[in-house]
């Protein structure tokens, strides 16, 4: 059996530590709690639940480190995010793309041409639709059919108060379940 | 008064001839006074088992596997289509696995929350079997999550055997009579 590359470090918390600055101190986090690595102006930040941090490294002398650990793609320009944290995958409404939603509901857009190497790591098709996925599912998103309130999923049995399904909670309580 | 002749029966002398005097054997002597009492022998040092044969490298290699298996699902997250996104569901959050009446694949989380896929349920077991937390409970509908088990009862209006999954996952996965034995071991009951 083939096992990924920091499975142990992942369940017991015992990533990489990455150094932060926080004034003229530094602070220490584990590898798990990161979403996202980013270049901004310059400078490299770490997206963390709620956050975002100046770390101590340049991304350049970060990147052997995030390729060790696996898991960590490249979804922009400087933009590294930990796939291994990621809970939904939809159409970005804004712009082109993907919009990516992560375990607390920080969300990035991911941009086409990055496409690739995320779907190699899931092991899937697409990033819109399940494969295999059913007929009239399938035929309704091809027809780019976006604000759907009706539920399709239980197309067998016709709903008296259709809820709006695959809304997105903030508090991370929802994720857009069919309950 | 005439007396009566006693007449001995005369022996034959054939078998006269066929008894031959038996020479006299010496008996063996009998021991005399008490039998000595047996010598005590040197007590034995309690048994102790052969010590374990230290594993080969290939059997210590299934064995890490197993623990690792058991440790870390090596499985990535599981999609699961909604109607405008695909939502991720981990290996550990799922509690079991059946399917619904439109033949579709119906995963229930730890959380309650329900979601579906639309492919067949052996290929997902298939999927899924590497990770040992998940167990076919019953041949045709149940996948169970072993971790995510909270008790196991029978019915008494069914007279099935059934697992919950605690309060927030409302619904129960029967269990086989088939596969009952095998389940008990891998909950070590």
């Amino acid at each position: 059996m083939n096992f990924d590359p920091g499975i142990i470090a992942r369940r017991t918390h015992t990533g990489f530590n990455l150094a932060l600055r926080q004034g003229e101190a530094v602070e220490y986090i584990d590898s798990d709690e990161l979403f996202a690595i980013r270049q901004k102006a310059g400078k490299t930040c770490a997206v963390l639940p709620g956050r975002e941090v100046q770390t101590l490294r340049s991304l350049n002398k970060l990147l052997p480190t995030l390729h060790k650990y696996g898991g960590w793609v490249e979804i922009g320009r400087g933009y590294f995010v930990n796939l291994y944290r990621l809970r939904r995958s939809e159409r970005n409404k804004k712009g082109g793309g993907y919009l990516l939603t992560f375990d607390d509901g920080s969300a990035f857009s991911l941009l086409s041409d990055y496409e690739a190497p995320i779907l190699e790591f899931l092991g899937e098709k697409s990033l819109l639709q399940a494969s295999p996925i059913s007929f009239p599912q399938y035929y309704l998103m091809q027809m780019e059919v976006k604000d759907l309130v009706k539920d399709i999923l239980y197309h067998g049995c016709p709903v008296k108060n259709p809820v709006l399904i695959g809304s997105y909670d903030v508090q991370g309580s929802n994720f857009g379940s069919t309950t | 008064m005439a007396k009566e002749k006693i007449v001995k029966p005369q022996k034959s002398q054939k078998t006269a001839k066929a008894r031959k005097p038996v020479p006299a054997v010496a008996a063996p002597k009998r021991p005399r006074g008490r039998p000595p009492k047996p010598k005590p022998t040197p007590a034995l040092a309690p048994e102790t088992p052969p010590a374990p044969q230290p594993p080969s490298d290939a059997q210590g290699l299934k064995l890490v596997e197993a623990l690792l298996v058991r440790l870390v699902s090596p499985l990535k997250a599981l999609p699961v289509q909604t109607a405008e996104a695909v939502v991720y569901v981990r290996p550990k959050e799922i509690a079991y696995i059946t399917t619904t009446k439109d033949r579709h694949i119906l995963i229930v989380d730890r959380e309650g929350r329900e979601w579906q896929r639309f492919n067949v349920l052996k290929k997902l077991f298939e999927r899924l079997s590497p990770d040992a937390r998940f167990f076919l409970a019953h041949k045709s509908c149940i996948v169970i999550n072993i971790f995510a088990v909270k008790t196991l009862r029978k019915n008494p209006e069914t007279k099935l055997n059934e697992l919950t999954f605690g309060d927030k996952v409302k619904g129960t996965a029967p269990v086989s009579g088939g596969n009952l034995k095998e389940l008990r071991a891998r909950l070590e009951l």
